[in-house]
């Protein structure tokens, strides 16, 4: 489902900036990628079962220990 | 791009709904028992000089919002360090509402289903309202205030005294006053302070609005609903009771019965929690959109609504191992996280743009 997911997420930026891409406005493409790329990171680790530690851990561990 | 403004009508509604937000689902004051009612008023007391911190702030540098302000009062180096810090907050703050209203779905309404598809619509509609603006979501809000506080809320609370019994709020004050405010703290920090982000949405009200009396009758009558909300739960189910569910409003709920033709009305509950979660997480995808650009230096910032609440939603996902965490987060962590972005930066902010405003220059001056 997940795979499923991220083919959706990679087809709607391509229909999003390609506007931008159009008008040759890099930095809007390079800030919507940057964002859309850590999105899809995290999409693929809960694809792929790998573990990752999720800010809400690192904030308490941060706060507690 | 011209500006969006909205009125302070509607202004107070986002605001009312957006403290509501997933509170009233998940619950809070755990700690104080049946004195929660007693937390939630002296929250709402130490929230006022708060509020008008957050006016003064956004009054000094009127029309403009919080990343703007941070930019002019610390420069552009750190201004931008510090928004992205607040950026990061207020998609934390999305992912939670969304992990909220993941669990409990997941676990209320379909227990079978993966947690993510119930967050499918939910994404696509925030996504929708971001990029339609704060205009939409303001009339949208203005209209929806009625349905929330009136009839579900004063309704599901009258519906409720025959199942209520009156002896389940004593004894008052039995442990001390300690869990009353250790509950106050908690209650104030979430959701009532939450509220920092309107210093960015309050960009949009009119010119010459009074966005002190906006905070103030938006906290006012969002705090209003939750002691309402609260008071039923605990007359209903007992100080206890409420503590040991996890969507105790639901739980309260469920039990009334109206004869025999009104039941199930705990449905309510999931409607109120719907709609006021839409408000909570299209307010937080706005106030991230508008920071990163800010930090950018981009024009448009509705643009960003798409892969900003595609990140909220991976990040719910993640975010907890399971619902007792989510639980042990908001009311143990959660309150120790967000005293930063919610008072400690608002109190420095304030200090500085008043010092760079000539406020405390003059009467250094004078001495």
């Amino acid at each position: 489902m997940w795979l499923l997911i991220l083919i959706i997420y990679i087809s709607i930026s391509i229909l999003e900036i390609y506007k931008y891409i159009k008008l040759k406005q890099i930095r809007y493409v390079c800030v919507y990628m940057a964002i859309m790329g850590v999105a899809l990171v995290i999409g693929l680790c809960i694809s792929l079962n790998i573990d990752i530690i999720s800010p809400a851990t690192i904030i308490k561990r941060f706060i507690f220990y | 791009m011209s500006r969006e403004v909205i009125s302070s009508k509607q202004g107070i509604s986002i605001m009312i709904l957006f403290i509501i937000g997933s509170t009233l689902v998940v619950g809070m004051g755990s700690e104080a028992k049946q004195d929660s009612w007693i937390a939630i008023i002296l929250a709402t007391l130490i929230a006022i000089p708060i509020v008008f911190l957050y006016s003064r702030i956004t009054n000094i540098y009127s029309n403009k919002n919080l990343f703007y302000i941070l930019e002019k009062v610390f420069g552009k180096f750190i201004g931008k360090i510090i928004s992205f810090f607040y950026v990061c907050f207020f998609i934390h703050l999305g992912a939670l509402v969304f992990r909220n209203l993941s669990e409990f779905t997941n676990i209320v309404i379909f227990p079978d289903t993966p947690r993510e598809i119930p967050l499918i619509p939910m994404v696509i509609l925030c996504t929708w309202a971001v990029k339609e603006g704060i205009e939409v979501i303001g009339r949208w809000s203005h209209m929806i205030l009625i349905l929330v506080l009136g009839i579900v809320i004063l309704g599901t609370f009258i519906f409720s005294i025959p199942k209520m019994d009156a002896y389940n709020i004593f004894p008052i004050m039995s442990n001390g006053v300690k869990p009353i405010v250790i509950a106050a703290i908690s209650i104030f920090c979430f959701p009532l302070s939450e509220v920092v982000i309107f210093t960015v949405v309050f960009s949009s009200l009119k010119n010459g609005t009074n966005r002190f009396k906006v905070y103030l009758i938006g906290l006012l009558m969002g705090a209003g609903g939750i002691l309402i909300s609260t008071m039923k739960n605990i007359l209903v189910l007992g100080g206890v009771g409420s503590v040991n569910k996890y969507f105790a409003s639901y739980n309260a709920n469920s039990l009334i019965t109206i004869g025999s033709a009104f039941e199930r009305l705990e449905l309510a509950i999931s409607l109120i929690y719907l709609v006021t979660g839409f408000v909570k997480i299209s307010i937080c995808i706005l106030a991230a959109c508008k920071g990163v650009a800010q930090i950018f230096n981009l024009n448009n910032h509705k643009f960003l609504s798409t892969p900003i609440v595609i990140l909220m939603f991976n990040l719910s996902i993640i975010i907890y191992e399971n619902t007792m965490e989510m639980v042990e987060w908001a009311f143990k962590v959660w309150p120790y996280y967000s005293v930063i972005f919610e008072v400690m930066f608002p109190l420095v902010i304030l200090i500085v743009a008043e010092f760079r405003n000539g406020i405390f220059k003059d009467k250094i001056k004078g001495l």
